[in-house]
């Protein structure tokens, strides 16, 4: 008999709505068993859909059952606390959501739990798992250096993608603050931009540009964004990134290289399921290869591999040192961009 | 109907650019009721002095080319230049107009976008530029924003890279958009000239490939009424650079590309120092060393 794991979803904002849920409803062997949002009204909402009960909190999930897998899609700085939680409690499998911690303390400490429990685990790095790049990795490994590799991330605001995902449950609007805060704290906002956006380039990035040197300019982007040029060992960085906005979804990875070494890569936006990266990327002979989208996207994906190595006993696409070590590089450029532009008084251009 | 002009190339051994001379020759090829090219001025001047200007001594070859008379000097692909050496040009000229032909100024993509861009000028955020291929020049690069109407005004910030070198600087307008611009070279590398710009109505973006070819490239706004791209337009720079010069010379068009506009760019390369003022060159340990 085919085993069903469940699947206890921690948060259910959009990535869980928009990403997972539609992705599991098309996967055999998974049964979504609870839903977990400290927004109960949305938890409900959510839950009622697939006829499971709600929670507040992880605690109270886990009291409903202990799920195989457990998905975290929760605000970034309670990953690390709910992957030692869910580690603890001995669900089988963690599907996280980027990014996997945020301090190096944390990544030391869901290393050693991990490691001790032998739970598998899974980083939501939807790129690191999407077949087009995973087709244009092998052939990026032939580029010659040094490189100069730039992302550029411009898109609108998510809703317009996250509405055309799913019927999407949204928490009621909230009523004014008595506090009219003030403007944003550019190093903390771009801080928070590496680790929520940038990220999902930076695994990537990593095979070219193994260790960070210095950033040589960081900037906070208004509405929201940042504008980072860092240099490392293997070449030069530049990350862009500027949303919400009325403009062609525009999400791009490109990398050049000594002699023709090049390659131009073109991401979808994220929460809609329409296929892979797609591209080209030329080697040092010359040659050009073009990369055409696959049907299917790197969200399947990372549920596949999670459910091989629960099912199959199969290794890791990635093992764990793999992605603490990604997630150390993203926390390493996040933190040297913040110094940068420590003391700056207003959000640039 | 407009007359025939004579026009004589010169300078391709100086400037080290033989290799253009057949992309150069086809541009005046497809005007022959503008041009006629020929190997010598004519006796009486008149004609159109088109000067290869790679290379340190463009402006000394731009003085002789005027000693034959003749009715306008094109400047080809500066890879610098300095307020002083346009007007030590401009004062050699004289009345004789000198219109700079940038890798890209007259790449009809950039003038469509200049359109586009005049109407939200004031704005316009954010600018993101992506120029590769031919030479990293920072005059070159600055002079393209220009004549897309994304003018930079204040001294650019320059970080060297493998391959060239990014760029930050504020454009006018008044919402003094940020300018991020990153100009790559490499010989192997697909030309591509891609020029974002955002702002409070949208989106402008213009897309173009080998200035050497007549691709048609992209221009498009996006905005709240939905997406509206430009008609496309086959034609090189120099083609439309030869035009926008025979207008010129026949009295119908005061040329947007006289050289002596390009002074504010040209001092403001100037202030990256003698970086940026030069292509960029590949140090021993494969950086760019941009002298």
């Amino acid at each position: 008999m085919v085993k069903t794991f469940t699947v206890g979803l921690i948060g259910a904002g959009p990535v869980t709505q928009a990403i997972h849920l539609p992705t599991l409803a098309r996967l055999d062997g998974v049964r979504v068993a609870g839903v977990m949002d400290p927004d109960m009204a949305v938890a409900q909402a959510v839950a009622a859909t697939l006829d499971v009960p709600a929670a507040a909190n992880l605690d109270q999930l886990l009291q409903q059952g202990v799920p195989d897998i457990a998905v975290i899609g929760s605000p970034n700085a309670f990953h690390a606390t709910q992957i030692l939680t869910l580690v603890q409690a001995g669900v089988r499998g963690i599907l996280a959501e980027k990014p996997l911690v945020m301090t190096p303390d944390e990544a030391q400490a869901i290393t050693a739990a991990i490691e001790q429990q032998g739970t598998a685990l899974v980083v939501g790095a939807m790129h690191t798992y999407d077949p087009g790049w995973l087709e244009a990795q092998e052939l990026v490994r032939q580029l010659e250096g040094p490189f100069h590799v730039r992302s550029t991330i411009y898109l609108p605001a998510n809703a317009r993608f996250e509405d055309r995902a799913t019927n999407m449950v949204r928490p009621a609007p909230a009523g004014p603050t008595g506090s009219a805060g003030g403007p944003p704290n550019p190093a903390q906002l771009v801080h928070g931009a590496v680790m929520g956006l940038a990220i999902h380039a930076l695994p990537l990035i990593r095979g070219l540009i193994p260790a960070w040197e210095r950033v040589e300019h960081a900037a906070a982007l208004a509405p929201w964004g940042y504008n980072m040029t860092a240099t490392g060992r293997g070449g030069t960085v530049e990350l862009l990134a500027r949303m919400p906005g009325t403009w062609r979804p525009d999400w791009q990875l490109g990398i050049w290289g000594a002699g023709t070494s090049q390659a131009a890569l073109n991401f979808p936006p994220s929460y809609v399921h329409n296929g892979s990266a797609w591209g080209q990327v030329t080697l040092p002979d010359g040659a050009t290869k073009a990369i055409a989208p696959h049907l299917t996207n790197g969200y399947v994906a990372e549920w596949q591999d999670l459910l091989a190595q629960l099912t199959e006993g199969a290794a890791p696409r990635y093992p764990l040192v793999h992605v603490i070590d990604d997630v150390l590089y993203a926390i390493e450029l996040a933190g040297l961009a913040a110094a940068a532009i420590a003391g700056e008084s207003e959000v640039a251009r | 109907m407009s007359p025939r002009i004579d026009i004589v190339v010169s300078g391709w051994a100086e400037a080290g650019r033989a290799w253009q001379a057949p992309a150069v020759r086809a541009a005046i090829g497809t005007l022959p009721q503008l041009y006629r090219e020929v190997a010598a001025p004519p006796a009486g001047g008149g004609h159109v002095a088109w000067v290869m200007a790679g290379g340190d001594t463009w402006p000394d070859a731009v003085a002789a080319a005027l000693q034959a008379g003749p009715a306008a000097v094109v400047v080809d692909q500066p890879t610098w230049a300095t307020p002083d050496a346009i007007g030590q040009v401009e004062r050699a000229a004289g009345t004789v107009p000198v219109i700079l032909a940038g890798s890209r100024t007259h790449a009809p993509q950039v003038r469509d976008l200049a359109a586009l861009v005049e109407p939200v000028k004031d704005q316009i955020e954010w600018v993101d530029a992506l120029l590769v291929g031919g030479e990293a020049s920072l005059f070159d690069a600055l002079a393209t924003l220009q004549a897309a109407g994304l003018a930079v005004v204040t001294p650019p910030r320059l970080t060297a890279s493998p391959h060239g070198f990014v760029v930050e600087a504020t454009a006018g307008g008044a919402a003094r958009a940020g300018v991020h611009l990153t100009v790559l070279q490499g010989a192997g590398y697909t030309p591509q000239a891609v020029i974002k710009a955002f702002g409070s109505f949208g989106s402008l973006a213009a897309t173009a490939g080998d200035p050497l070819v007549a691709y048609p490239g992209e221009v498009i706004r996006i905005d709240q009424s939905g997406y509206r791209a430009e008609p496309t337009d086959y034609q090189t720079p120099r083609r439309v650079a030869l035009r926008e010069v025979h207008a010129a010379v026949a009295g119908s068009l005061v040329s947007p590309h006289r050289l002596n506009s390009y002074v504010p760019v040209a001092a403001l390369a100037g202030s990256a120092g003698r970086l940026g003022t030069e292509p960029a060159r590949q140090s021993s340990d494969g950086r760019s060393s941009i002298q």
